[in-house]
Order: C-alpha cells, then sequence, then structure tokens
C-alpha cells in the first residue's frame, strides 16, 4: 500500500470499515435475519472516530491515491 | 464475572444466531455480558493487509471502550481474539508505540491504558471457570456423539501472548466437549488451517483442497460433527464444505457445531433453540443422535 498499489478487494474492505466500522457489507438480510432471531440491528457507532484515525495516520489519504 | 461482549463483525453480520446462543448460554455459567457502544471490527484484516498503525489504533480504540467501562473483553472469534490481545500485549510492552497511537486516538477522546484483559470465550470457560464446573451444568449429555474439534489457528499462535493451548496438540478443545458428555475423536491434518483465508485473499482451488483433506480426515475417523470455536472456521466448514463438496465430489455431509450450541444442548436447550437448521450442511443421522440424548 505505501508503494500506492492496493488490491481492489482489499480497498473496498478497509473502506467498508472505515466507513460501517464492519468488514462485512450489511444487507437488508442481515435485518431481516437478525429481526427474525429478536436481535436488535447491528449498531453503526463507530464510523466518525474511524475516519479520524484513518485520516491520522494518512491511510484515508493512501487509499483515495492508491491504484488498484 | 461481568465482561464487555466484543462480537466483532462475523457473527453479528453473518451468523447471529451464534450471538443468540452465545447471549442466552454465557450468563448461565454465571459470565455477564455488557455491550458496549461503539465497537467497531477488531479490525484483523486491516492490521495484515493495509497499514499496521491503522490497524493497531483501532484495536486500541476498541480496548479502550472497555478500559472506559471498567471492564475486561470477552469475544466469540478467534481472529478478533488475535488482533485485541496482540494489540494489548503490544501495546502495554511498547511505550514508544503506546504513545504513537494515544497521540492517534487523541482527537477521538480515547487513551490507551493497558488496564484490561481480552480473553476469548473457550479461554473463559476453560481457564475461569474451568472443565468441571461446565460438566456439573450437563444435564443432557451428548453420549455417543463423535466430535472431531477444530481449534483454530488464530487462538494457538503465537502462545506466549494467546495463552491458551498448544499450537501442535490442542487439547483444551477436547476437554470442553468431554465435559459436555461428547466424545473427541482423534483426526490427522487437525492442526492444519481451516482455509478461510486462502478461500478470501488467495487461491480458491488450494483453499478447497486443504479444506477436502480436513474434511476426509475427519470422515475417516467416524465424527458426527464438528465443533470450533471461531465463525470463520464455522463458516468454512459449513458453507465452504458445501462449496467444495461439488467441486471435490464428496459424498458424504459433516454438520459443525460451534461450541456454544453444543453447550446448549448439553445444558438443555432444544434442537430448534440453538438452531442448527441455519446451517448449510445439515445430516439427519446427527439430528437424530442429538435427539436420543435430548429426550
Amino acid at each position: 500500500m505505501k508503494q500506492g498499489i492496493v488490491h481492489p478487494v482489499i480497498k473496498a474492505e478497509v473502506n467498508q470499515i472505515l466507513s460501517t466500522g464492519y468488514a462485512f457489507p450489511l444487507t437488508n438480510a442481515t435485518d431481516r435475519q437478525r429481526q427474525s432471531l429478536n436481535l436488535k440491528p447491528v449498531p453503526m457507532q463507530a464510523a466518525t472516530e474511524l475516519a479520524i484515525i484513518a485520516a491520522k495516520t494518512g491511510l484515508a489519504n493512501m487509499l483515495k491515491e492508491a491504484k488498484s | 464475572m461481568r465482561y464487555a461482549l466484543f462480537l466483532g463483525c462475523f457473527i453479528p453480520v453473518r451468523l447471529p444466531h451464534i450471538e443468540v446462543v452465545a447471549r442466552k448460554m454465557l450468563p448461565k455459567l454465571s459470565v455477564e455480558l455488557s455491550d458496549i457502544a461503539g465497537f467497531s471490527c477488531c479490525p484483523e484484516s486491516m492490521g495484515f493487509l493495509t497499514d499496521r498503525l491503522t490497524g493497531l489504533a483501532i484495536a486500541a480504540r476498541n480496548i479502550c471502550l472497555a478500559e472506559e467501562a471498567g471492564l475486561d473483553i470477552i469475544t466469540l472469534c478467534n481472529g478478533c481474539t488475535y488482533t485485541l490481545r496482540q494489540a494489548n500485549h503490544t501495546l502495554k510492552n511498547d511505550s514508544a508505540l503506546r504513545e504513537k497511537v494515544n497521540d492517534i486516538l487523541a482527537e477521538t477522546g480515547h487513551m490507551f491504558k493497558g488496564s484490561i484483559e481480552v480473553k476469548h470465550f473457550a479461554q473463559v470457560l476453560a481457564q475461569d471457570i474451568g472443565a468441571k464446573a461446565i460438566q456439573a451444568q450437563v444435564i443432557k449429555p451428548l453420549t455417543g456423539i463423535k466430535i472431531a474439534c477444530h481449534t483454530g489457528c488464530h487462538i494457538l499462535s503465537p502462545p506466549e501472548i494467546m495463552a491458551f493451548d498448544d499450537p501442535l496438540d490442542p487439547k483444551v478443545l477436547k476437554a470442553l466437549v468431554s465435559a459436555l458428555g461428547a466424545e473427541p475423536v482423534e483426526w490427522d491434518r487437525e492442526t492444519l488451517c481451516c482455509g478461510w483465508t486462502l478461500t478470501n485473499y488467495g487461491d480458491k482451488e488450494s483453499a478447497n483442497k486443504l479444506l477436502g483433506a480436513k474434511l476426509e480426515a475427519i470422515h475417516a475417523a467416524g465424527a458426527d460433527c464438528i465443533a470450533v470455536i471461531c465463525p470463520q472456521c464455522f463458516y468454512q466448514f459449513d458453507t465452504g464444505q458445501m462449496l467444495a463438496a461439488r467441486e471435490l465430489k464428496i459424498d458424504y455431509k459433516i454438520p459443525t457445531a460451534f461450541y456454544l450450541q453444543l453447550l446448549a444442548l448439553a445444558m438443555g436447550c432444544s434442537l430448534d433453540e440453538v438452531n442448527l437448521k441455519l446451517h448449510r450442511v445439515k445430516e439427519l443421522a446427527l439430528d437424530e443422535k442429538l435427539g436420543r440424548c435430548l429426550a
């Protein structure tokens, strides 16, 4: 990554973590399955702080500029 | 004992029925669970694949949230345990790196202090509660069920940090399975990786071959099912088995159970309550054997 090259799968996964806090996509199916098991929806309370961390370490910028 | 429940990503997003069984069974063994607002991905993949410092800072942020609540963390996943224990150990012992990470975290309002521990649920069961105490809670022993135990990689190495079991000869999960009245079987290739990482970030064909070799050994050992303590291993042995079976032309099915599901059955829950029906690989013979145990 520091050489400016990131595999698209990895780029997508890291972006997914930074934007939702989770490594896996949250879909309607996730909500439906949790609901059917009487579980609360998956909480999404981390993204703001993760964005701060990624900006501070330079990862956010590296991701933006990296080629796949 | 009260812990901050760290669910990670895989279980709440893809295997929520395991979350249900964990929330139900751990308190029955006096492991009280607190939900902490703001936990994120541990983040195992980020630490390995991209930028170590960001990975460490995100792991540290998770640890900070538990520190602020004054609770140790309990996890349900080998990968989360690996990431968080590694980060906790590293930051407790490397003051320069701790300072760097705390500088990154400053704007989020958190500060890593190094005041808590991170434990996998199987560590809590084996080390804090003990197999004997678990055995004492068993009301429906799983007599006659032969189980291939797959401990997984990430909880075993490096042993000086993970402090769980011998990576070359793991016995803890077998003891926990025995405590339920079931019979752990010996099988070849037990300590090899399930292949999850290879499936997702590497070569699917090689991953299938690895999984196929493990399944062949489990089948040869006469196991009725596979017991795991990691959601990735679970997924690989369940969904992965279904996919690999087509390619490798495997003509048998070996169901997989998360250890907490087996614990729940032995402690009196029904097959419906543990949701084995949601698994991809089902085998009537196992359901019948379990049914006899639960009758």
